[in-house]
């Protein structure tokens, strides 16, 4: 009975979490002081709309001059049939600009993800399993140091070390502009090339977080009496390390992987900025910036999505690796 | 035979030591042998070493000190490095560990017991896992089994497993901790048929449990171990049967068996803390028979006096000692009337009784079997026409005087009746004293703090309007309590109580047989228990002597009495007692009737 | 087996990471392949025709010897909309749909109006009737022929069509401007048709930033003019085609039309490559020129260490921070003495050197930047200092009567101001205005705040002192018509100034036929201002840029169009000069 009521309830709370979210993006950014159509207005070259029939004109073509329920509604009723509205400061749809930005966020989040994970699982192991040697400490502190810098201070030291001091890597965007190469491979090596440093900046980051857990969970799993029969049973070193303890840990790290997927989002906003990779973050900040009502609700809610999708895969993996987990 | 003789596990002087502070010695100057296609059984309260003892054995201590000799099939294995351990680990050395725990959680069981063959000897996935299958078979589980997780088994699969395991690469030597914890007897039956097989095999077993039953089974030898250390070892049956180590015989009244219903007992007080550094006997403090010397150095393993050596027991007194030793009493009456001698009545007629420190005896027989005159010439109540008393190695008949008096206070004997020992004129706390006032012991501030000490250890209370009372003035329990806080007084060796519960109710019965095992758990005496009731006797006494006419009949446990009595008046006491089918010959029928 | 389903699950992530690389290939626009392909080959001979073609027309291309040709000039990019005449975004929007899209006419970097598709172009003495003749070869870039009515329909399509309510600048300018009628004479000849004279029409209609000529046979039929992203909504006149639009990153390629109405482009491709800063850019060669944006607080060292790698061009500014004064805000900031106290106060030749190192130069009281050619000359400068602040503040009642250093109100309460900023700009500002502030005694606290949270708030006059930044000081006047008359609409606007003489001045100019009646109107209406200061601008920054010379180094800044800046000028990436005469 409870096994087969569960879909039910999952969905039901999935579609509530959904509803709660669709309300939020639509009425979080109207709480920020600011007016969208000032993104229309330029400081720079001191270009603003200074016409007050132009003004009520363009309010109206964004729909800005409704009440915020009908508002609202034309909200829905357009993200009902994909539309997911018209950016004002970009002026392009939506939908285009987060087709434009969210591969190059999925491309950063997702090996970094993937990366942190198997980085803190062989780390998280190697340490608890020389706990109070050397190397454990240096990575406990180091780590631990890494976790309480934030992203953007820790991309900003990664960009000046290896972009500027020592350029061996482009500093900024996901590919080279314009750039003609002779092959799909050397275009694919730009990518990775530009790719290196916010990859490199999010995969500590998140690794920093989960190799203190691994390590703590590893050091539980240790004095485990099933270790000590994987000794007697004379397994070799790596298998008890990797297969033994690591299995065990392995439920919680995914899980930690899985609260972690937000963070990783959160976090790829601000390597993002730094090094003006053109993801999902690019897009949020400076839709934040224009108070751009519409690339705000849609990209929030895109991405909050993609956290869900992403939490649901971490689930459906964790499943994969320890049964017990579909049955809690 | 001479390849099967030559002990394929061979400890001598093996000495486990954690590094402090302090530093642990948990397993210390162990000498063990085990031979192939031969069972070890290892006994011992938890953390008496039992644990350290199987790490050691599979080089599993790399946190400890692992000293002594420690051979596998005549190769030494210490100083064996990681890859000599990992050639001997499983493949030749296997072990069931006792917690269940000890599956890994996550991963199925097949694949775990398959974990060995694929890495020990390179099976193929597929190969491996059919080997597994059939190891799950052999123990009974079923390859069923094979895909479940450990949390999917009931803890006594989890075992049965666990055993498939430690057996998949048909090893030397299986070091079991405690196989039988939690199983069914199905299944508890099943493993050990398993285990015989096994060792029919060849294989040697090292079996640590607390299960006597599975031992006496099972086990061609046993150790004791008490605190990492040997107290006692031999064959099976001697040191099972008939403990002769102080811990032995504690530690086998405290483990339950089967077919038994004498109420279990505990070994006063607690084993010495780990770090502790003890010079003497580590059983010192929890023994009832230590002596000054018992302080001085650790006993060595000795012979008890009169067996050839094959048990061995590490006791300062040559293990534990007897308090009660009667030889050829016999003891007749004239009827008052006539005087002629024709009109003998043999009351005791030739009757021998050992009593060893710790020990009840039950005296059982029909009214008129002699039970109370013998009971009378253990303490020389009565002057034996022949015979000799013995009572801590001094001839109580031979002695007088003084001399006397003193034995006398160590045999005291507790009356059916307790009128018969209180004077209703005393109140209690002087009937309680009066035995010290006669003897003479200690001042008058003395006698009364024994008093009071010995009120409360019978569990009367000690307040002064209590201890004013007169006898008519007390319930029968309590009265009883008195008169054996009386006999206790004087810290007797012996204690004879006759019929000392037939008159009470049973809720008083039952209290105050409770109160005589505790008394003696503390105490150590050596007990007598004489009663025409043999259910009361089978709860109290390790051994019972059935009387007939003044002679033994029958002496045996009572397991043994219960299963199968050899001398029908005990058979008609069973009956009598409550259990009807036990009459002989009535047995088989009623089995069959059921 | 349920294995490889699970193991799918995570393979399907791989998958979705893989496509998703490939999408991102895919969002790169490119309107019209076959042109990109034949762009390399096409462009060599296209030297000699354009040269002819400007001759032909009678315009002599100003300059030294024919310079040598680029292929690519790259500047900075940015998010800045889709090139299409509805879908840019604000002036740097603007200057790339004007690489593909024309105006009748344009500005050379004297502030001269040029003629660009119209070839000239004659005004009626009332000012009211303007007739345009356009070039004879303008043609579109699919090869129509650009007419009259084109023009025509550019202007209809927004004043009655839906181009109306797209948010873009020159939307706003049309509808703006008093246009009665737009007539075709014939196919080379259109007419403008105005209700009253407006002296900026050159500039705002016809001119630099006025109405993108846009096809009608693309246009005749979008009914949602900011959606049309059909790869026709690219096709304009101007010199540059698009070839290339990453939306996510902000680049932007475009290339030459070498059948441009001007001759073929000298500069083959304009790429717009997003970098996070300019000068590091420049250093590492990824730009070819990198404009400094100095009011956004540059490190010395850093200007000193391009300057010494790199040819620099600085020119007057045209941007400038000002203080603005609530009127509506009550006693003392509706006090004009009050505010003349505030100028006295406020040093601000220390402010250029602090703040802009120099490079730059207070602002003129008057509200055009000191560069602007109708900016008034001898306007008061308010440089009396802390004494002269004093002695306004003590005759207004604005004195420390308890003596802790602070002036109070005349009825004793304390007088705090909060001075409110924008943390888009360097923040020292409010910082060392509060400082010089308080010198005389006036406690002010800087309320730096979120850009779109200051903006708004200075839009709806929500402070009582505020440091805004703007570009207009250095564009046509009638930007103080904007700010200082009517309903303050715009972040820029002066609030609660209220002044008869000024409106009716505001009105002369805009309407004024010719320029000395313009200058006489704006004299005064300049002089007016700078006694009233409403505002009072600070200081304007230079425009300075840095460029490797060996690539491109006809660098210089157009008169009233920031977004132009140094570099972004097309006159320059047509001809490769900065002035055509006519």
């Amino acid at each position: 009975m409870a096994e087969r009521r569960r879909p039910a309830v999952s969905a039901a709370l999935s579609g509530l979490t959904l509803a709660a979210l669709v309300v939020l993006v639509f009425a979080l950014p109207r709480a920020l002081p600011g007016d969208p159509l000032a993104a229309l207005d330029d400081p720079t070259s001191g270009v603003a709309i200074t016409d007050p029939e132009l003004r009520e004109r363009v309010l109206a073509h964004y729909g800005l001059d409704q009440p915020l329920p009908e508002q609202f509604a034309g909200y829905v009723g357009g993200l009902a049939t994909g539309d997911l509205g018209w950016s004002i400061a970009r002026n392009a749809p939506v939908s285009g600009l987060v087709a434009a930005h969210l591969p190059w966020t999925l491309l950063l989040m997702g090996p970094a993800l993937l990366l942190s994970t198997a980085a803190s699982y062989v780390l998280g192991i190697l340490a608890a399993w020389h706990r109070g040697r050397t190397g454990d400490r240096v990575a406990l502190v180091g780590l631990t140091a890494l976790r309480a810098i934030p992203e953007y201070v820790l991309a900003t030291l990664l960009l000046i070390a290896f972009a500027v001091l020592l350029p061996v890597l482009p500093v900024g965007g996901a590919r080279t502009p314009f750039a003609e190469h002779g092959s799909g491979l050397a275009a694919l090596a730009d990518v990775g090339a530009h790719l290196v440093l916010p990859l490199a900046t999010l995969t500590l980051s998140l690794t920093a977080t989960l190799f203190l857990l691994q390590r703590h969970t590893v050091v539980a799993v240790l004095g485990a009496d099933h270790m000590l029969l994987a000794e007697a049973k004379g397994l070799p070193l790596r298998r008890r390390q990797f297969v033994h303890a690591g299995r065990s840990a392995l439920l919680p790290l995914l899980t930690a992987v899985g609260l972690q997927v937000a963070f990783a989002a959160q976090g790829a906003v601000f390597v993002e900025a730094v090094f003006a990779y053109p993801g999902m973050g690019s897009l949020l900040l400076e839709a934040v910036a224009a108070r751009d009502y519409p690339v705000l609700e849609g990209a929030f809610l895109v991405l909050a999505l993609v956290v869900l999708a992403v939490n649901l895969l971490v689930d459906l993996a964790a499943r994969w690796v320890d049964p017990r987990s579909a049955a809690s | 035979m001479s390849l099967a003789s030559a002990p394929v596990l061979d400890l001598a002087g093996l000495t486990v030591t954690y590094p402090g502070p302090p530093p642990v010695r948990a397993v210390d100057d162990l000498d063990l042998r085990l031979a192939p296609g031969r069972c070890l059984g290892v006994l011992g309260e938890s953390g008496s070493g039992k644990t350290s003892l199987a790490k050691a054995l599979l080089g599993l201590l790399p946190e400890a000190r692992v000293e002594g000799r420690l051979r596998l099939a005549g190769r030494d294995l210490a100083g064996l490095d990681e890859a000599g351990w990992q050639a001997v680990r499983w493949r030749r050395l296997a072990l069931v560990p006792q917690s269940t725990a000890s599956l890994h959680p996550a991963l199925s069981i097949g694949a775990q017991i398959a974990e060995p063959l694929r890495v020990h000897e390179g099976l193929a996935r597929g190969e491996a896992s059919a080997r597994a299958a059939a190891a799950l078979e052999d123990v009974g589980l079923g390859a069923a089994a094979l895909e479940r997780t450990p949390e999917e088994l009931s803890g006594g699969q989890r075992r049965l497993a666990l055993l498939a395991m430690a057996l998949v690469l048909d090893p030397e030597v299986v070091v079991l901790d405690e196989p039988t914890a939690g199983l069914d007897l199905l299944s508890r039956a099943r493993v050990l048929a398993l285990l015989g097989r096994i060792r029919a095999a060849g294989t040697a077993l090292l079996l640590i449990t607390h299960d006597l039953d599975a031992l006496r089974g099972l086990a061609d030898d046993v150790a004791v171990l008490y605190r990492g250390w040997l107290a006692e070892r031999g064959p099976a049956a001697r040191v099972l049967d008939d403990p002769r180590a102080p811990f032995t015989w504690g530690l086998a009244n405290a483990v339950p068996t089967l077919g038994d219903v004498k109420d279990l007992r505990g070994i006063r007080g607690a084993p010495p803390e780990p770090g502790e550094v003890v010079q003497g006997c580590p059983f010192l403090e929890r023994c009832t028979q230590a002596v000054a010397a018992c302080e001085q150095r650790r006993p060595p393993l000795v012979a008890p006096e009169g067996e050839d050596g094959a048990r061995l027991v590490a006791c300062a007194r040559g293990g534990r000692v007897p308090v009660l030793r009667a030889r050829g009493l016999a003891k007749a009456y004239r009827p008052r009337r006539g005087g002629r001698r024709r009109g003998e009545v043999a009351a005791v007629d030739d009757v021998s009784l050992e009593v060893g420190e710790g020990e009840a005896v039950g005296l059982v027989g029909p009214t008129g079997a002699g039970k109370s005159t013998l009971g009378q010439l253990l303490v020389r109540l009565v002057e034996p026409d022949a015979g000799s008393v013995e009572l801590e190695g001094r001839d109580l008949l031979a002695a007088r005087g003084a001399d006397l008096a003193a034995l006398r206070r160590r045999a005291q004997l507790l009356f059916q009746d307790p009128y018969e020992a209180l004077s209703p004129r005393l109140s209690v706390a002087e009937a309680v004293r009066e035995p010290l006032d006669v003897a003479g012991v200690g001042t008058p501030a003395e006698r009364d703090a024994e008093v009071a000490g010995v009120l409360a250890e019978v569990r009367l209370p000690s307040s002064p309007a209590f201890a004013e009372r007169r006898a008519h003035e007390l319930s029968g329990g309590q009265l009883q309590r008195v008169a054996l806080a009386r006999a206790l007084v004087l810290r007797p060796k012996l204690l004879v109580a006759d019929e000392s519960v037939a008159m009470l109710d049973p809720s008083e019965q039952t209290k105050l047989l409770a109160l005589l095992r505790d008394l003696q758990v503390e105490r150590g005496m050596a007990m007598v228990v004489v009663s025409h009731d043999l259910a009361v006797v089978l709860r109290v006494a390790d051994r019972v002597v059935v009387l007939d006419e003044g002679r033994i009949v029958e002496e045996a446990t009572g397991a043994e009495l219960l299963a199968a009595p050899q001398h029908p008046l005990t058979a008609e006491l069973l009956a009598a007692a409550g259990r009807p089918g036990a009459l002989l010959g009535e047995r088989s029928l009623a089995r069959q009737a059921r | 087996m349920t294995r490889p389903t699970r193991r799918s699950s995570l393979a399907g992530l791989l998958v979705v990471l893989v496509v998703a690389l490939l999408a991102c290939e895919g969002a790169v626009r490119s309107p019209d392949d076959d042109a990109t392909a034949g762009a390399e080959g096409a462009r060599i001979d296209a030297d000699a025709d354009g040269q002819a073609a400007g001759d032909a027309d009678g315009d002599d291309v100003g300059g030294d010897a024919a310079p040598a040709r680029v292929d690519r000039l790259r500047l900075a990019g940015g998010q800045w909309g889709s090139p299409t005449p509805f879908g840019y975004v604000r002036g740097p929007g603007m200057i790339k749909a004007g690489l593909v899209f024309d105006t009748l006419l344009w500005r050379d970097v004297d502030g001269e109006t040029i003629p660009w598709l119209a070839e000239s172009w004659e005004v009626a003495d009332d000012g009211l009737t303007w007739r345009f003749t356009l070039r004879e070869d303008a043609r579109w870039h699919d090869g129509e022929p650009l007419t009259a009515a084109d023009v025509v329909f550019s202007h209809d399509y927004i004043a009655e069509g839906p181009g109306g309510a797209a948010g873009v600048p020159h939307v706003g300018r049309v509808l703006g401007a008093p246009i009665a009628e737009v007539a075709a004479e014939d196919e080379r000849t259109v007419v403008f048709e105005l209700e009253e004279p407006m002296a900026s029409f050159e500039t705002d209609v016809a001119g630099l930033w006025g109405m993108l000529v846009i096809p009608e046979h693309v246009w005749g039929d979008v009914e949602d003019p900011a959606r049309y992203r059909d790869d026709d909504a690219f096709v304009g006149s101007g010199p540059y085609r698009l070839v290339e639009h990453d939306e996510a990153a902000g680049s932007y390629l475009f290339e030459a039309h070498d059948a441009h109405v001007l001759g073929s482009p000298l500069v083959g491709e304009v790429a717009f490559v997003p970098v996070d800063d300019e000068p590091r850019a420049l250093a590492r060669g990824a730009l070819d020129v990198a404009e400094v944006a100095l009011e956004q607080g540059v490190p010395e060292a850093q200007v000193d260490a391009l300057a010494a790698d790199f040819a620099v061009v600085e020119e007057r500014g045209q941007w400038n921070m000002a203080l603005h004064t609530n009127l509506e805000a009550g006693f003392p900031f509706d006090e004009r003495a009050f505010r003349q106290a505030l100028a006295h106060a406020i040093d601000r030749a220390d402010l250029v050197d602090r703040l802009l190192l120099g490079r730059g130069e207070p602002g003129s009281t008057g509200g055009l930047a000191p560069a602007n050619a109708w900016s008034a000359d001898g306007l008061p400068a308010y440089e009396g200092g802390p004494e002269a602040a004093a002695e306004l503040l003590d005759g207004l009642g604005l004195v420390d009567a308890d003596g802790d250093g602070w002036r109070q109100l005349p009825d004793g309460e304390p007088f705090a101001i909060d001075l409110l900023a924008s943390a888009r700009y360097d923040t020292r500002t409010p910082e060392l205005v509060a400082e010089q502030l308080a010198k005389v005694g006036l406690a002010v606290e800087p309320d730096v705040r979120d850009p779109a949270d200051a903006d708004e708030r200075a839009r709806a006059g929500e402070y009582a002192l505020a440091l805004i930044g703007y570009g207009d000081v250095g564009a046509d006047p009638d930007v103080l018509r904007l700010r200082y008359t009517g309903e303050p609409q715009a972040f820029s606007a002066a609030h609660g100034f209220a002044h008869e003489r000024v409106d009716e001045l505001a009105e002369r100019q805009r309407r004024a036929v010719d320029d000395d009646e313009r200058a006489a109107a704006l004299d005064e209406l300049q002089a007016i201002l700078a006694e009233e200061l409403p505002v009072l601008s600070l200081y304007v920054p230079s425009q300075l840029g840095f460029f490797d010379p060996g690539a491109f180094d006809a660098f210089a800044a157009t008169p009233g169009c920031p977004p132009c800046g140094l570099s972004r000028n097309k006159l320059m990436h047509v001809t490769g000069a900065t002035t055509l005469e006519r």
